[in-house]
């Protein structure tokens, strides 16, 4: 792994918050890396604290949230830790929307319902850039073009009210890319949208992370976008990273119980019908003073007593670049206890 | 471990505290939420107290309402002694007063005579008294025996101001009360059916709501009260009051309730209970009503002090509450201009306590609102 | 727009008329007309009004018509501009009485309109913005204190200490050299210096409300997302506060700057009687006491008809202001 090819370099991350009913661990020792021009899935179901760590990268975690751990920049000359300055940094600042911008969910409520498309796109670029208004203006309609939006002239001075939700997603998209940042990260950018938009909004992303040379940390629970965006993946559970490797592996040979669940419960096409789905049994805790034991150990159908409860195992590196955190791995990293998958 | 039944066979007992936590009723749930608001509590504790003793002040007044004493007009406030003039404990006690005309300002000037000494009596034999106007009775909390005790001073006629301001509290704590509950009763009437019938009949209320709404409170009620006749009894001249006050008073409510109703009729879960096979009596009761109460009494809790406020200011004019008959609002009339308020400034304490009891009230209604929300 | 401004500008007429009707019954309500509390005041004062002289009033005031009669009479009246005499003053026209207090009220009660909104904004943005701070909870008492206390006695109480460590005679608004001084600047810098008080009076209770509003709703607003989009843009904080969730949040309270005007006349009403002021207050309450017929209906019925007139403005002035409503409208 050369360092030349490093964007973003995440290292022990956690993120803390106290609360009346106890310390709710919503990030808790989280590591991954993210390489130039690639794209970095990260994978869970809600409440497994993806959000909070797209929000910690960028030290916007809302109070009382506190960040801890390494969040490495790399840049051309210098390299930044981004979990040393304080939240409200001018440094912070300039890099928040200029190298590294976020896209979310809901792009209804992700705009602001009292101001146009056009200024709030324009904004971006005036906070950044010491250029004219009307500089501003024409970069954001042919931004607005490139992301595939009609009439852009017009569709600046409308509101967020008035255009459909996929126009609204790509207007982010655009507002997003428009300086062009060496990051983007996208927080389930899909998830509210029909699924043919989802497919064309997808190969939006492509296209312009080719063209500008971006790489992009994608937040999502669907593994099918996952398997066809990522290079990279990383699941996350209750706040911990369980399973990291390139897709191919991933998806080919899940190693985590909890990986492995997920795989099964997706409907494929070609499957034997009448079978029932197999879905994975209890619900997702919430994070607040979990335990210091394996993190899916109360659903985990090979729970093994007193190793899985006994202590929260290491991340096992059983083939190159894919990592596990599971005990069934732990003595030759390969696995060597319980049943076959 | 994977599969166990949901269902499980605990009894309340058995729950841990973390499960009682997340096991609670609705109403459990409100009551924690509201003790958590200190000045909420606090302030429910307090209102609790001013009513027993609004309810019970006979007993608690050391005097009558109505007792004039030529000699002791304009008395300051009775200091409560513990230690005479030699330093010997004594127990709680108070010296004579004799009073003395000034010529220069032409009022009593009043000095303690140390030479007499009244200590407190408690449960002491009084005045008699008759109990809400009907049980005689003449024990009192305290007394000074032969002494004189006026805690809060007294008026131009010599009237012990603290029992009349106790007195006064019956009147305006209850008015308040009174008034809101026929807020209600004409508030949820034409919002619900406002809101549940739509229509003609919902324009209609909605254009009379909002035009009791958009005038000026305190000139309607000022001319309502000067219609009450003089010659009515107190009792006539306070439900009229109450009335007075709860004619402008519901439309608040009726367009909270009118609000309420449409609002939750479009709910998800309204829709769920009914494919589910929920008759509309049981929706009302089991969905839209708790979603609805909670948001009622907060309401109705923060409309109370806007009566008291009401009836203090109308019977401070003398259209309100008429003598002899006492409220707090009667009782501050006493003090309506600058002179009065620089001489006998403890002629003011009555309005304390109006400022008092809005304040507990509107403590009460922050808590309870906070508590009500779901969502914080 | 157009065609909701014209619907609510004829809501208001009819509201207007039914206030009148209100009006009516509520002077009439008092037993005995006003003839004969007038024959009373006049003859505790020792004239006598004589049969034929009492007839003759009662004629020319339509007092032996029916009820409807009577109000469509005054009613008719009262739109043309003839507001009726007054009783209480030598049967002058309750116009020129009123003309001389009118512009008080409404400049008394503007400028605490004004007053009321630029204290409550800004310490209701610095409350939210300071959650749970000591200066939060000094300031919510603060104003629950001014909610709390009745007007005439927050009056009272600050007359008096006014009086009492400061030796300034407060009450009316110009002091006595000025009073039927004509205009001059030293007149209007003395008639600023009495408004203060009735200003602060009156507007401390509105502003308590408006503070826990300001406050509630720009903490709903700060959490929501655009917040955060915002501040993933790069967009420094104090900027982002105004420009976002404060200009969201002060739309409920700009809709409802008209509705202030209920509360802030009828504070005025008594504050007036307490302070003295030139106002319409007291004189409503002289003709309330005395029985003035048509001067206390015209006071009700201009007092309830400029609150209608600002709320009128203010809901125009939220249509104007908040594009969401807008193209609501349109759709």
């Amino acid at each position: 792994m050369q360092t030349k090819d490093l964007v973003l370099e995440v290292r022990n991350l956690q993120t803390f918050f106290k609360l009346d009913e106890g310390m709710l661990k919503a990030v808790n020792d989280v590591s991954f890396i993210l390489r130039k021009n690639s794209t970095l899935g990260i994978v869970g179901e809600s409440g497994c604290g993806k959000s909070v760590t797209a929000q910690a990268i960028l030290r916007i975690v809302p109070p009382p949230g506190k960040v801890t751990g390494d969040i490495i920049l790399h840049r051309d000359q210098e390299i930044l830790n981004l979990a040393d300055l304080p939240a409200n940094s001018e440094i912070l600042r300039n890099i928040r929307g200029k190298e590294i911008a976020m896209v979310f969910q809901e792009p209804m409520t992700a705009f602001s319902p009292i101001h146009t498309i056009g200024e709030q796109i324009t904004e971006a670029v005036l906070v950044h850039e010491n250029v004219s208004k009307d500089n501003a203006r024409s970069r954001a309609i042919e931004m607005l073009r490139k992301v595939g939006i009609s009439n852009p002239e017009q569709r600046l001075n409308e509101y967020p009210s008035q255009l459909s939700g996929g126009m609204r997603q790509r207007a982010m998209i655009a507002m997003a890319l428009i300086l062009k940042p060496r990051v983007l990260i996208a927080d389930e950018p899909t998830t509210a949208l029909d699924v043919t938009i989802q497919a064309q909004i997808l190969r939006l992303m492509k296209d312009l992370q080719a063209e500008m040379g971006m790489s992009i940390i994608f937040i999502t629970h669907n593994l099918g976008v996952v398997a066809n965006m990522a290079n990279d993946v990383v699941v996350m559970y209750l706040g911990r990273v369980v399973e990291a490797g390139s897709v191919f592996q991933v998806f080919q040979n899940p190693q985590h119980p909890y990986t492995q669940a997920l795989m099964r419960s997706i409907p494929k096409v070609g499957r034997k019908m009448r079978v029932r789905l197999q879905a994975i049994s209890g619900n997702v805790p919430v994070p607040i003073n979990p335990p210091e034991t394996c993190p899916f150990a109360p659903r985990c159908s090979q729970f093994i007593k007193d190793r899985c409860d006994a202590r929260v195992p290491d991340l096992i590196e059983t083939e190159p670049a894919h990592h596990v955190r599971c005990v069934l791995y732990e003595e030759t990293g390969q696995k060597t206890l319980g049943m076959k998958p | 471990m994977i599969d166990e039944p949901v269902h499980t066979t605990k009894t309340y007992a058995d729950l841990t505290a973390e499960e009682r936590y997340f096991m609670a009723s609705q109403w459990q749930l409100m009551w924690r939420k509201f003790k958590k608001h200190r000045l909420a509590y606090a302030a429910l504790f307090l209102l609790g107290l001013l009513y027993f003793l609004a309810f019970t002040y006979e007993f608690w007044a050391p005097y009558g309402i109505d007792e004039q004493r030529l000699d002791y007009i304009s008395v300051p406030p009775t200091s409560i002694h513990l230690f005479d003039q030699d330093g010997k404990f004594r127990g709680p006690f108070v010296y004579g007063l004799s009073g003395k005309i000034n010529f220069d300002t032409f009022m009593r000037d009043y000095v303690e005579d140390q030479s007499q000494v009244f200590p407190l009596r408690f449960f002491a034999q009084g005045d008699e008294y008759y109990f809400w106007g009907a049980w005689k009775a003449n024990l009192h909390f305290f007394s000074a025996g032969e002494g004189k005790i006026f805690l809060f001073g007294t008026d131009k006629l010599g009237r012990d101001l603290f029992s009349r301001t106790l007195a006064g509290s019956r009147i305006s704590l209850t008015v308040g009360l009174i008034g809101v509950f026929l807020s209600f009763i004409l508030g949820c009437l034409l919002g619900g059916i406002s809101g549940y019938f739509g229509g003609t009949v919902d324009v209609l209320i909605q254009r009379l709501i909002e035009f009791a709404i958009s005038i000026p409170t305190i000139p309607i009620w000022m001319a309502l009260s000067a219609a009450v006749p003089n010659n009515w009894s107190s009792l006539q001249t306070y439900f009229a009051i109450t009335l007075i006050l709860s004619i402008i008073g519901w439309a608040g409510l009726a367009r909270v309730v009118r609000g309420k109703l449409l609002e939750l009729r479009e709910n998800d879960y309204v829709m769920a209970a009914k494919v589910g096979g929920a008759t509309d009596f049981q929706i009302i009761l089991d969905h839209l009503l708790p979603g609805f109460m909670s948001y009622l009494i907060v309401n109705l809790t923060l409309a109370i002090p806007n009566m008291i406020l009401g009836e203090t200011a109308l019977s401070f004019l003398g259209l309100g509450i008429r003598a002899p008959a006492v409220s707090w609002g009667v009782l501050i009339q006493d003090a309506q201009n600058v002179h009065s308020v620089a001489t006998q400034p403890w002629m003011l304490i009555p309005g304390l306590m109006v400022i008092l009891a809005v304040l507990l009230y509107n403590f009460l209604g922050d808590g309870m609102r906070d508590a009500a929300d779901p969502y914080r | 727009m157009i065609s909701y401004l014209i619907k609510r500008l004829l809501y208001m007429l009819v509201t207007i008329w039914m206030l009148s009707i209100l009006v009516f019954i509520v002077i009439q309500l008092p037993p005995g007309d006003f003839l004969t509390s007038y024959i009373a005041a006049q003859s505790s004062q020792g004239t006598s009004v004589d049969q034929s002289q009492a007839t003759m009033l009662r004629q020319a005031y339509g007092l032996d018509k029916s009820f409807p009669e009577q109000y469509f009479l005054w009613f008719s009246k009262f739109v043309q501009g003839d507001l009726g005499p007054s009783f209480q003053w030598q049967f002058r026209p309750v116009s020129d009485l009123l003309a001389e207090r009118l512009p008080y009220t409404i400049l008394l009660s503007l400028l605490t309109l004004i007053f009321t909104y630029l204290v409550a904004v800004p310490i209701g943005i610095y409350a939210a913005t300071h959650q749970y701070s000591f200066a939060d909870y000094a300031l919510s008492v603060i104003g629950f204190a001014g909610l709390a206390t009745p007007n005439f006695m927050l009056a009272l109480i600050l007359m008096y200490i006014l009086f009492r460590y400061f030796g300034m005679s407060v009450g009316g608004l110009f002091s006595p050299e000025f009073v039927s001084a004509p205009w001059s600047l030293g007149k209007i810098e003395d008639l600023a210096r009495h408004l203060l008080l009735p200003i602060l009076v009156i507007g401390l209770g509105g502003t308590a409300g408006i503070i826990r509003v300001m406050r509630g709703t720009l903490l709903d607003e700060l959490g929501k997302q655009y917040v955060i989009t915002a501040r993933a843009k790069g967009v420094p904080e104090g900027k982002l506060l105004f420009r976002y969730p404060v200009r969201v949040a002060l739309n409920p309270i700009a809709s409802t700057i008209g509705w202030q005007l209920p509360r802030i006349i009828s504070g005025e009403t008594i504050t007036a009687i307490v302070l003295a002021l030139p106002t319409t207050g007291p004189l409503l309450y002289g003709a309330l006491i005395s029985q003035d017929m048509f001067m206390s209906g015209s006071i009700v019925m201009i007092l309830g008809i400029l609150t209608l007139v600002g709320t009128l403005i203010s809901d125009i002035l939220l249509v104007v202001v908040d594009p969401r409503i807008r193209f609501e409208r349109k759709s």
